[in-house]
């Protein structure tokens, strides 16, 4: 009886907790599936549901289950920023992977004096308001020409991503075995070389996990991309649904399909990087600190 | 081989330092300088004004409110992200059937952008189109849409969002930490006749409290610095009622294009952020 009760408790626990992970994420799924008046009517679950919206959102007239759709009038821009996202998040994601995957292994597995120092700078860029940063930005790249560039835009996802990311690649090179490599090393591999051959390899899983992270950042990002591009032809998808605000009470169903766009992408990847989360080892960097 | 392991480090981690200190240095330098001046903004002349700037904050009305609404935001974010962090990992931790796509959906919501989650708020909480309204209507709770955002409570709902975008991370640490406890020790409370309450009090907490200190941490500071989630849920409104410090500042720079004034919140706020941190590692450490 005991185990009996313990396990009830558990899955009650276990549906309660999916409920509340996944009744946001339906919500705009469902309206996105349905037409205005059955939204309007106050409907829990899509009724007629169909992928009417999607067809509107890219420009095209459709026939609806109430009666002829227009399709939706700023499609090219809507266009527009997807490309422009599409773009900048692989470019971001690689030159992260660049610059990280040397300095995360420097940091965590090789003895070097200052490392605290490091640390403390990782974690402390971490910790400022983005207000902080992006106001001077904002002057800086107007003055500099940047603002309303996709390079603009690329440089600063990676003020964001190379600190982030050599955060966990340190704490992921540092908990990986030492003997591989000192045996490549006793061999007669030169440092280098047992980091190419030997370590990199072994990493693998984690720096498919930090890339995929990184990329995440970016194709997210909302604050950095509406404020050094909102407005200009290299707004980012996210920085263009802003655009919504203004009509979203006649329009929910076509705005939230354009927000499902953004999020389906982040779901996959996520679901893509559980594979690799928990070869993760975040807790580390920060007990090295301590 | 001639390499020692700091030269090698240095070559290696140079071109992160260069960009960090690029990248984080400028706009801080350059907001502090901002700080001490006032910058006419039709002619973009700059004059010194020394701590004028600050002084001012002491004097305004919207800033203290904002201050008021950050704080509740902050203190309410931090609670509900460690309680729920606490909760779901102490039940994926149990094995029992389904426990890894329970494992699966948990994540999720850490995927999702703080817009995202912002404008997924606003899908449920709508007074015309929103989910809520919806199912309590149907099953006759109530028998006229509520207007959940107002100006007494949109700063408890966008906080419940929030906490609902960040929980995972707090999952994740914890799940970790409880991982590292033995069982064997579980086995040996039991046997020794240990309460449920016990058992977490005396055996698991031990093994999670730094975790749980680092959740703490990380959702002050995340929710401190929020301010996204304030624009695509309410805007700010109605009225100032949801404008935490950050999302003012925001409108002090790029609505009354008063940069001086605006660089002086920033710093107050991010001395405020650094120090709260500071604090939290420092207990970290002592009690460690």
């Amino acid at each position: 009886m005991a185990i009996n009760s313990r396990r009830v408790v558990l899955y009650v626990a276990a549906f309660l907790i999916i409920i509340y992970t996944l009744t946001p994420i339906y919500s705009v799924f469902m309206i996105a599936l349905m037409d205005v008046k059955d939204i309007m009517g106050g409907q829990v679950y899509p009724v007629n549901p169909s992928l009417n919206q999607y067809i509107r959102l890219f420009g095209y007239d459709v026939k609806g289950h109430y009666g002829l759709l227009k399709g939706y009038g700023s499609a090219a821009q809507l266009k527009q920023g997807l490309t422009n996202i599409l773009i900048v998040s692989p470019i971001v994601t690689i030159i992260t992977m660049c610059a990280c995957i040397p300095a995360g292994y420097a940091i965590g597995r090789l003895q070097i004096r200052g490392k605290r120092a490091l640390i403390g700078m990782l974690l402390g860029s971490r910790s400022i308001p983005s207000v902080s940063v992006l106001i001077p930005y904002y002057f800086l790249f107007t003055a500099i020409g940047l603002r309303g560039t996709l390079m603009g835009i690329v440089i600063i996802h990676l003020s964001i991503t190379v600190p982030l990311v050599t955060w966990i690649l340190m704490g992921y090179f540092g908990a990986l075995p030492r003997t591989l490599e000192k045996a490549a090393r006793l061999d007669g591999c030169s440092r280098m070389g047992a980091m190419r051959t030997v370590v990199l390899p072994v990493a693998g899983p984690g720096i498919a996990a930090t890339a995929i992270i990184a990329f995440l950042f970016s194709w997210n990002d909302f604050i950095f991309s509406f404020l050094l591009s909102g407005g200009t032809s290299a707004q980012t998808y996210n920085a263009y649904l802003t655009s919504f605000f203004g009509f979203t009470s006649n329009e929910p169903a076509l705005f939230a399909a354009a927000v499902t766009i953004q999020m389906v992408v982040a779901l996959m990847v996520c679901i893509i990087l559980q594979r690799y989360i928990t070869s993760l080892n975040f807790i580390d960097p920060v007990s090295v600190v301590l | 081989m001639v390499l020692s392991d700091t030269r090698l480090g240095l070559i290696l981690v140079f071109p992160l330092i260069a960009l960090v200190l690029l990248v984080s240095l400028y706009p801080m330098g350059y907001s502090l300088w901002l700080s001490f001046v006032d910058v006419n903004f039709l002619t973009h002349k700059t004059s010194f004004v020394g701590l004028a700037n600050y002084a001012e904050t002491l004097q305004d009305p919207f800033l203290r409110n904002s201050i008021f609404v950050s704080f509740r935001f902050v203190v309410e974010t931090t609670v509900l992200v460690t309680l729920l962090g606490l909760g779901i990992a102490l039940v994926i931790n149990e094995k029992f059937r389904g426990v890894s796509f329970v494992k699966t959906v948990v994540i999720l919501p850490w995927a999702l952008s703080e817009f995202a989650t912002g404008l997924v708020g606003r899908f449920i909480l709508d007074s015309s189109y929103g989910l809520l309204n919806a199912i309590l209507l149907r099953i006759g709770v109530i028998n006229q849409s509520l207007l959940f955002l107002n100006g007494a409570n949109s700063v408890e709902w966008i906080s419940l969002f929030y906490s609902w975008n960040l929980a995972p991370i707090g999952v994740f640490f914890i799940l970790a930490a409880l991982q590292t406890a033995p069982e064997l020790l579980y086995k040996q409370a039991k046997v020794d006749g240990a309460s449920i309450i016990a058992r977490f009090r005396l055996v698991t907490f031990p093994f999670i409290r730094y975790a749980v200190l680092i959740v703490i941490v990380l959702s002050t500071i995340q929710a401190g610095g929020a301010v996204v989630i304030f624009y695509a849920l309410t805007g700010g409104g109605p009225g100032t009622t949801s404008t935490p410090v950050p999302l003012y500042d925001f409108r002090v720079f790029l609505g009354s294009f008063n940069y001086g004034y605006g660089s002086a919140i920033s710093w107050l706020a991010l001395i405020f952020i650094v120090t709260a941190v500071t604090g939290y590692f420092y207990i970290l450490t002592r009690r460690k």
